[in-house]
């Protein structure tokens, strides 16, 4: 008897549990407890000390080969955008950890949005709305962030992973350094080119990485390029013509054009101050009923037009005398740039050029109905750019949203940059050559050598 | 369970994070017109074969439907029928074009307008016109000739040039039958390695050829495998809109092209 007794503490105390310890310890553990606790159901704290697993902290990527992890681990993390958040329990006192107050923040519908591109047939399809629309909730009430306002602007396609973008601004803008003396200033947090601060990531609750600010020399090489993304923020981008930056800031500057070329309000919606431009909600606009939407007319451009010097408002050099009048011709071209005016509808933008075959050049937007039917009530309609394909405007009454869903590349007819002169050889004149100055004459030998 | 023929809704289930969509009421459309269309036209197949957007907003769906495909000098025939729509309801033929409009087709790029009534205007150097002669004077400049091509040859012409260069299935999905059919391979096993180009083939190689995807021009096609769903999205990037997705652990595939039904020449620039 006292022989299995003993191999019995024995074999207890080989056998290892999941957390490490044997199988004698975490019973002497939980008699320990129990006796020195002594709670009025001992029985049911005896059970749950000894039998219960401690609950998973967090979502625990599922047992997967190697190969597959990383793939599973973005598939967690989509799910975790999905359900209440699951209560995180402090493992020294067994109380949930509270957490931290979710931001404050602004957000537009998202998932209607959603609704509205799937009745058009653009966008994303609603299953991936719905998870957008959830990322934008997930990025908004991150505390640590500070978003004040979020916007899901669309997505690039690339060879090797995808990129989501969002459009926030933020409660405290970061620092911008200075541009370099003797260039083009860049446009501060808050305005123009830089009015919106862009979080990209590759999948959708994925980890999000923020886009840096965009500069003019960015924004002038990247209208040279014509390049597929590949996914990955560090890829280089182009040897030549030279791009200023990785692939995190070519994405910037797509995002910069796109932006600004194609997301749209409806007529009207807002005003435009005369002097500051700054726009302001018109108190007095009435959506349009039916397909009226669908006509380029009725829309008009939400964001301020990048000029050829890679900004919205031109920046001229101050003339060397500051009382005296400049001369003509001081300012370049560039500088003298004026543009279109700030909410300027969508029928006055450019058409694309003239093609082979067609008389009338393509226009710029092309309109797009939900039914095929005119009479059809409640339908949405909306435009679709044909300058950037994939970006897209839709309403239905005062619900209106834009979308990016695209590979990142505008509909132009390409031609790649042509190869620098060659650069001279010799910068002074050639060795042998008449327009030298003439030989000084030696001088006179002295008589003496 | 090895499909016979892609699914529509996984089609597009699959394909919608490519933006690879269709508008909802034309989706629902489909379902209930294609079966019509396919007893219509006494066809064994008819499926959704994509989208050309057009300028006037009315997109072009096409449907692709076959009854038999050969295999002959190692090569699989399918004798495929096309129809296009603008509405998702009401399908009509797309009738092939012969060798000499197609070569025009070729000159004309960008959307096509939405109108099925247009016709583009093409003028070439006559042949047949005396060649003028250095020094003398010319009379009057030989009439160029003026072609009409209509616009739904340049779509059939677009439509026949992507199914040439992609109609993508996975390697060893079908199989040649005693007739000398080109049959679902019904025994088949799945792609072992769905990440490979070489899991995936064009359907025009004969079964067995061992012609893959791998054998295209590099840098053509891109694939984003999922190793955690078992789900690969195959992209063409020069003809930047088609997509095919291959589901390994439901064995179902299909692909789909929305776009404007242009190749994409810059790709060289763009890798």
């Amino acid at each position: 008897m006292a022989a299995d007794i003993g191999q019995a503490l024995a074999y207890l105390r080989k056998c290892k549990t999941t957390k490490g310890n044997s199988v004698y310890d975490e019973l002497a553990l939980a008699l320990a407890k129990v006796l020195e606790d002594r709670p009025v159901n001992a029985v049911e704290a005896l059970e749950t000390a000894v039998l219960s697993t401690p609950p998973a902290a967090s979502l625990t990527v599922p047992l997967v080969p190697a190969t597959s992890a990383a793939a599973a681990a973005k598939a967690v993390a989509t799910a975790a955008l999905f359900g209440e958040p699951a209560e995180v329990l402090d493992p020294e006192s067994g109380e949930p950890i509270e957490p931290d107050a979710p931001n404050d923040f602004e957000c537009e519908d998202v998932e209607g949005d959603g609704n509205l591109f799937d009745a058009l047939g653009v966008g994303l399809g609603r299953p991936e709305m719905q998870a957008a629309m959830l990322a934008v909730k997930k990025l908004g009430e991150d505390a640590k962030r500070g978003v004040a306002t979020v916007r899901f602007f669309g997505k690039f396609f690339g060879t090797q992973a995808d990129y989501y973008v969002f459009e926030t601004t933020l409660k405290d803008n970061p620092d911008m350094p200075e541009a370099p003396e003797g260039t083009v200033p860049y446009e501060p947090y808050g305005e123009g080119v830089n009015a919106y601060i862009y979080f990209v990531s590759n999948t959708l609750g994925g980890p999000l990485t923020q886009l840096p600010y965009v500069t003019p020399d960015q924004l002038k090489a990247s209208r040279l390029l014509h390049r597929f993304l590949t996914g990955r923020l560090d890829a280089p981008v182009s040897a030549y013509p030279a791009f200023p930056g990785k692939e995190a800031e070519y994405l910037r500057t797509l995002i910069a054009r796109i932006s600004s070329a194609t997301v749209c309000c409806p007529v009207g919606f807002f005003l435009a101050d005369e002097d500051s431009a700054e726009l302001s909600p018109n108190d007095e606009w009435e959506p349009l009923k039916g397909r009226e939407m669908g006509l380029p007319v009725n829309w008009a451009h939400r964001y301020p037009h990048i000029k050829d010097q890679g900004r919205t408002v031109t920046y001229k050099r101050d003339p060397p005398d500051e009382e005296e009048e400049p001369e003509k011709n001081f300012w370049t071209a560039e500088e003298m740039e004026e543009g279109p005016a700030p909410l300027s509808p969508l029928d006055q933008d450019n058409p694309l050029a003239l093609r082979d075959g067609d008389p009338v050049p393509p226009p710029a937007w092309s309109p797009l109905h939900a039914s095929a039917s005119v009479t059809t009530r409640n339908q949405v309609a909306g435009v679709r750019s044909n300058r950037w394909p994939g970006a897209v405007c839709a309403c239905a009454g005062r619900h209106f949203a834009s979308l990016y869903v695209g590979w990142g590349l505008k509909a132009v007819n390409f031609t790649p940059a042509p190869p620098p002169p060659p650069a001279a050889q010799w910068a002074e004149p050639l060795l042998e050559s008449n327009e030298l100055p003439p030989k000084p004459a030696p001088p006179e030998e002295d008589e003496d050598e | 369970m090895v499909q016979l023929e892609p699914n529509f809704t996984l089609v597009l289930k699959h394909l919608a994070s490519c933006g690879a969509v269709i508008p909802a009421e034309q989706q629902a459309a489909l379902d209930h017109s294609l079966p019509i269309k396919r007893i219509e036209a006494g066809l064994k197949t008819l499926v959704l074969w994509g989208r050309i957007t057009a300028l006037n907003g009315k997109d072009y769906l096409i449907a692709e439907g076959f009854n038999t495909a050969t295999s002959k000098d190692g090569l699989a025939t399918y004798e495929t029928k096309y129809f296009y729509s603008q509405d998702g309801a009401r399908w009509s033929d797309l009738q092939p074009v012969d060798p000499d409009t197609a070569v025009r087709c070729a000159r004309i790029k960008g959307q096509l307008s939405g109108d099925a009534a247009k016709n583009y205007e093409l003028t070439e150097k006559d042949p047949n016109a005396p060649e003028p002669v250095e020094g003398e004077e010319q009379e009057k400049e030989p009439e160029p000739l003026v072609f009409q091509i209509s616009e739904l040859s340049v779509l059939r012409y677009r439509v026949d040039s992507i199914t040439a260069a992609t109609s993508v299935i996975p390697t060893d999905s079908t199989i040649v039958n005693a007739a000398s059919q080109v049959v679902p391979n019904r025994l088949f096993a799945g792609c072992a390695y769905p990440e490979k180009l070489e899991a995936y083939q064009h359907r025009t190689a004969a079964p067995g050829s061992g012609a893959t995807l791998a054998q295209d021009l590099r840098g053509t096609w891109c694939v984003h495998y999922d190793s955690f769903k078992g789900v690969a999205q195959v992209r063409s990037l020069l003809w930047p809109g088609y997509f095919f997705y291959y589901a390994a652990n439901e064995l179902t595939w299909g692909a789909l092209y929305v776009g404007d039904g242009n190749r994409n020449n810059d790709l060289i620039f763009m890798l």
